[in-house]
């Protein structure tokens, strides 16, 4: 036999589901004229068809991994994209403070400042590590 | 003639250049709209463990056994794998579409070049500013033109795959999950009937017994009306999407940013709709 698809599961949920309010909505209509006997039997065999409407939504949520598999991975690849460009772009801003720093060296050194050149480093290698 | 040549250039780069807004309000907006799934407060795991719990009260047994509730431990997995998956790509996508990605500080470089003593070599203050300013309209024209040749490669590629994901948690919510809440509801009916017919049952306590009856009802019927909400939001996100694919090329047209617009807008509508609901409860 064929296997089931999630959409074909859920759609024998409903059916289930529908049979299942006819079974207790009899059951209320009709409770005074019911043995206890009957109205216990009716009761179980309501309840378990709940039980099957309940388990085959479970199962066709379950079953929907069949069909998205694919998707899923050509997302996760295309956000993993996505993230790189956007720290690809971010990093830009390193680069101009870097490149201030290094001015700023430049700077330091035609002055021939040791303390200004010390700072100069510092700054550098901060922006760098930074 | 020379003179006019950088103007026309920039005038070139600056034709190119993107505003992308829209598209980062319509990506936030989704993204805040995906993210209710964690404010659903209802899930198959608990569905399972609330059946578990009123099997147990109607068989009048006084300790509790624990609920197993594999299968829909297993079934919760998936949905919050495609759920992660759906926010993991518009929350990349708002951040590469914030206008302030490209807003790049030229302060440093210019307060070093001011400020540097450079020898012999020269520099007009009021040429530096010029200087960096254009520099700083440069920069993010290219960069822009970047961003955008990148998002509407991301947008091409991303289309289907994120509509079937967008419509398979829309699947699970609204027509498993939400479902889940319909069996509940005839197990309530059936439990409920059960005790208002019971002749060894007061009037007071029956009345006791409707009501709360009546308040499960009501939170059943709030749970679901948040599920259908969610659901069509996630609808509108994938329709949205779709005009971003069929529009990727032209992202600057005005047509496509009033489209946009409009999906922005209906995804606020719902967000604003499902947090009243969650006020409610």
């Amino acid at each position: 036999m064929a296997k089931l698809s999630s959409q074909q599961l859920t759609e024998l949920g409903d059916n289930f589901l529908a049979f299942s309010q006819s079974v207790g909505n009899y059951r209320m209509e009709n409770r005074s004229n019911l043995t206890k006997t009957q109205n216990l039997e009716i009761k179980n065999f309501h309840r378990t068809l709940l039980n099957y409407a309940d388990d085959l939504y479970t199962t066709s949520a379950k079953l929907i991994m069949d069909d998205i598999q694919t998707s899923l991975e050509t997302i996760k690849e295309v956000t993993s994209k996505t993230n790189d460009t956007f720290h690809k772009l971010k990093k830009v801003q390193k680069v101009l403070d870097i490149a201030a720093s290094g001015v700023t060296l430049g700077a330091a050194i035609f002055s021939k400042n040791p303390q200004a050149i010390s700072d100069a480093i510092t700054e550098l290698s901060d922006n760098w590590n930074g | 003639m020379y003179s006019y040549i950088p103007f026309f250039f920039l005038i070139f780069i600056l034709g190119g250049c993107v505003n992308l807004k829209k598209v980062n309000d319509f990506s936030s907006n989704s993204t805040k709209s995906i993210k209710n799934f964690e404010d659903l407060e209802y899930s198959f795991t608990k569905a399972c463990i609330e059946k578990c719990e009123l099997e147990q009260l109607e068989n009048n047994q006084i300790q509790k056994t624990k609920c197993e509730c594999k299968s829909e431990k297993e079934a919760d997995k998936i949905s919050s794998l495609i759920y992660k998956a759906i926010k993991g790509y518009f929350e990349g996508m708002t951040n590469l579409s914030e206008n302030k990605l490209t807003t790049y500080k030229f302060n440093a470089l210019t307060k070093a070049l001011k400020e540097g003593d450079f020898g012999d070599i020269q520099l007009n203050k009021k040429h530096i500013d010029s200087y960096a300013k254009i520099s700083g309209i440069l920069t993010r024209a290219i960069t822009d033109s970047y961003r955008k040749r990148k998002i509407s490669t991301y947008i091409g590629d991303a289309n289907d795959a994120i509509k079937i994901l967008l419509e398979a948690l829309e699947f699970n919510m609204v027509s498993n999950l939400s479902k889940k809440l319909d069996v509940k509801k005839q197990r309530l009916e059936s439990y409920y009937f059960d005790l208002s017919v019971d002749t060894t049952i007061t009037g007071f306590e029956k009345k006791k017994i409707i009501e709360e009856y009546n308040t499960l009802t009501d939170e059943i019927d709030t749970r679901k009306d948040q599920i259908a909400l969610y659901g069509k939001g996630l609808n509108n996100i994938a329709a949205g999407h779709q005009k971003l694919y069929d529009n990727r090329n032209k992202l600057n047209a005005g047509e496509i940013k009033e489209q946009l617009s409009q999906y922005s807008s209906d995804i606020q509508d719902i967000v604003d709709e499902f947090n009243k609901l969650k006020k409610e409860k």
